[in-house]
């Protein structure tokens, strides 16, 4: 039996091995040397700059504007864990949808219907309600798990020099399969992004030119996105009474949403 | 104030975006100066009251709200034929429905573990006249006012369609007690593992709010999204019943847990003198695009009268009820969307065990139902069970349902869309195409025709005959 578990199960070394311990060391080095942008650490980067590791709420406004139609405002509050994947949207304006609920663990998103009483599996890439934004615009990144770059180059965004990524999903779970995404040089920070379909179709750009600092991280307070499907469709997004206090486990319950659901 | 601020600041937003529609300025032009912000510490820690998940579960103020359903629909219907070309006009008749109906309610939260909702239905007419019917009461049930036999009483058309309290200890064990809506299922036009709601979904219209029964719901979340459920159901016996025996409550246990992105529920239903059944229900996607769900029920005996031929008498048809075999009832459904572009599609197959395998025994059923009505209003009672219309829902034993919408197509006001419905088993179904526009907010103009096929006598040409057209003008409509 203790056979076995040493062949399986071999005790962890207590040095890393001094030739993998000088590679590690040199990586960044070694990577300047080329030129080439580690985008894989960019990316992880991105994630580790707007994830938290404690718990997130903030209060979010959307004012969208439809050709032909009259502008509409929506506010609602998102409470998110990062760390295990959580988040819960609910509705604080227009009052007929006040308490209406969204829950999403791990890529599962449910919808509380009011009507029906009934939790319906619905999907991180649908459009939230009549906006441009999409339910995965309010949830944790994961960039560097969902996305690899096709190919890069440099430039400037306003006087912001950035770097230009072309990227690729790597999973069928992505809200879209490919991307271009403008990020800051000094910070890491995302300014701009475009959102292609399979067909390669321009969906949507995203801009994030307003950021507040929270300790260690950043959170985009502003966001204007264009649809470039409907000529003149926009939305703008604004994030108000960020917290990062620690919220009830309730929380991130079904629960919660039946209780405060009407 | 916080409303104040919250519209005056929506209202700028306003402004600002319709500034930036109008100007033709670069959005890359945001990027000219700074753009981080620094935040106060105590500004990152402290939980507004505003913001807080409490803030929700409690309020000083009752919620009042509701929704109103306005439809004026007319229908012109040809009935077993369709409509000739040459003479369209031939053999068909009108009809005007109108739909004028409010949901009204209540939601009062004084405390955070505390909550009271109520939901009142008024539909139109919102009164009318019922003869006085007399019916012995039993103690303590004295003060019911019975009219005169021969004259009539105004009956208002208004119910309560929801009543109960939410309740929770230590946030961990959550309580809803009173007349509250229960849906068990995933299906979308057909639920038989639905084994609560009181009313079966309407494939028509499967989104309309269904009314539940009393219950008794404990709900224990765990491992954040998991949940145990068990439900205490007084069903509607009880308001049959003056005198209730406590032994006739029935217990619905249910589980419902993740599994990899699949999200099963197994359930089960026992209630003395009902068949026990056990259900399990599926969701979850395929290529993060397809959204599919299942269920299946399994009951010991069915709580259905069934109709077969009267052994040793050629042509007769006997009912009778099955209380040991065991009947499978599931379905399966794919539901597809593309919300940019306002596109859902959904398909759903359902088998029914304990439906009939053919359009003869449908109509037989049918047949026996309405000589046992012959009968009973002769005051004649028929031998052996007595049939009612829920032993008639849904006859066949294999169905077919989808739909297909695309609204605002391009941004612009008009809807298509298709629906479908079909029982496999007796051949028959109807379709249904529609379109809709919308020229000003608030009022939409829909027609659709109803397009049946089948054998006379079949589900479908039953319900809908063979041609139907309908006018819809949806006016004033919305949540209020």
């Amino acid at each position: 039996m203790i056979s076995f578990f040493r062949r399986h199960f071999p005790p962890r070394p207590r040095f890393l091995n001094p030739i993998v311990f000088l590679l590690i060391l040199a990586a960044p080095v070694l990577r300047a040397d080329t030129d080439q942008p580690d985008v894989a650490a960019l990316l992880g980067q991105l994630d580790t700059l707007t994830n938290f590791q404690g718990d997130f709420t903030a209060e979010y406004t959307e004012v969208t504007q439809h050709p032909g139609q009259q502008p509409s405002v929506y506010r609602h509050d998102v409470y998110r864990r990062d760390r295990i994947g959580a988040m819960t949207i609910v509705m604080r304006y227009p009052d007929s949808q006040k308490g209406q609920g969204y829950l999403e663990v791990d890529n599962n998103f449910w919808f509380y219907d009011q009507n029906s009483r009934l939790f319906s599996h619905a999907s991180l890439k649908e459009n939230w309600q009549n906006t441009d934004a999409m339910n995965s615009d309010f949830f944790r990144t994961n960039w560097a798990r969902d996305y690899g770059a096709v190919s890069w180059s440099e430039g400037t965004l306003g006087v912001y020099p950035v770097l230009i990524l072309d990227l690729k999903g790597t999973n069928d779970q992505v809200t879209f399969p490919f991307k271009k995404v403008w990020i800051r040089k000094d910070i890491g920070i995302l300014l701009k992004a475009e959102d292609y379909s399979f067909s390669k179709l321009l969906m949507r750009t995203v801009y994030y030119p307003q950021y507040v600092k929270i300790e260690d991280h950043y959170v985009a307070d502003r966001m204007l996105i264009i649809d470039n499907l409907n000529v003149g469709a926009k939305t703008e997004m604004t994030l108000a009474n960020i917290s990062l206090a620690t919220l009830p486990d309730y929380t991130f319950t079904k629960a919660f949403l039946q209780q405060v659901n009407r | 104030m916080k409303a104040f601020l919250f519209l005056a600041s929506a209202a700028l937003m306003l402004i600002s975006v319709a500034a930036g529609a109008q100007s033709a300025g670069n959005p890359d032009d945001m990027f000219g100066g700074p753009m981080v912000e620094g935040s106060s510490q105590a500004a990152q820690t402290a939980q507004g009251a505003s913001t807080s998940p409490e803030s929700f579960l409690q309020s000083k103020r009752v919620d009042i709200g509701g929704f109103l359903f306005s439809d004026y629909t007319t229908f012109a219907y040809w009935g077993n034929t369709y409509p000739s070309l040459l003479d369209p006009g031939s053999s068909v008749s009108y009809s005007f429905a109108p739909n004028l109906e409010a949901d009204v309610y209540l939601d009062a939260r004084p405390y955070p573990y505390f909550r009271v909702f109520g939901k009142l239905k008024a539909i139109y007419p919102f009164g009318g006249p019922a003869q006085g019917v007399y019916q012995a009461q039993t103690a303590p049930f004295t003060s019911i006012y019975v009219p005169p036999s021969g004259q009539s009483v105004a009956i208002p058309n208004i119910s309560i369609f929801e009543l109960f309290a939410d309740v929770n200890w230590n946030e961990k064990l959550f309580l809803r007690v009173g007349q509250q809506v229960i849906h068990w299922g995933v299906g979308y036009f057909f639920s038989p593992a639905d084994i609560l709601s009181l009313t079966p979904i309407n494939p028509l219209q499967p989104t309309l709010e269904r009314q539940g029964p009393l219950a008794l719901n404990l709900n224990v979340p765990f491992a954040h999204v998991d949940n145990a459920y068990l439900y205490v159901v007084a069903n509607q016996s009880f308001t049959q019943n003056v005198a209730f025996d406590p032994s006739e409550l029935a217990v619905a246990p249910k589980v419902e847990f993740l599994l990899g992105d699949y999200e099963i529920g197994v359930g089960g239903y026992y209630q003395k003198d009902r068949r026990p059944k056990a259900m399990m229900t599926a969701t979850g996607s395929l290529f993060g695009t397809l959204g599919i769900f299942g269920e299946g029920v399994l009951s010991y005996g069915s709580d259905r009268t069934f109709v077969e031929p009267t052994p040793g008498v050629p042509g007769a048809l006997q009912a009778y009820a099955d209380t040991t075999t065991a009947y499978f009832s599931g379905t399966v459904g794919i539901s597809y969307g593309e919300s940019s572009q306002h596109i859902s599609v959904i398909v759903q197959y359902y088998y029914n065990g304990q439906g009939y395998p053919n359009l003869l025994e449908e109509r037989g059923a049918v047949g026996l139902f309405t000589s046992q009505q012959t009968a009973l209003a002769a005051g004649t009672q028929p031998t052996g069970p007595i049939l009612s219309t829920t032993d008639l829902l849904l006859p066949g034993q294999h169905y077919l349902a989808g739909s297909v919408s695309w609204t605002d197509i391009r941004a612009s006001n008009f809807d298509l869309g298709i629906f479908y419905e079909g029982n496999l088993s007796d051949g028959s179904g109807v379709v249904s195409p529609y379109v809709a526009d919308t020229p000003i907010q608030y009022c939409t103009i829909t027609i659709a025709p109803f397009v049946g096929y089948g054998d006379i006598g079949s589900e479908f040409v039953t319900k809908f005959g063979y041609f139907a057209l309908s006018l819809k003008v949806t006016v004033g409509e919305g949540a209020f």
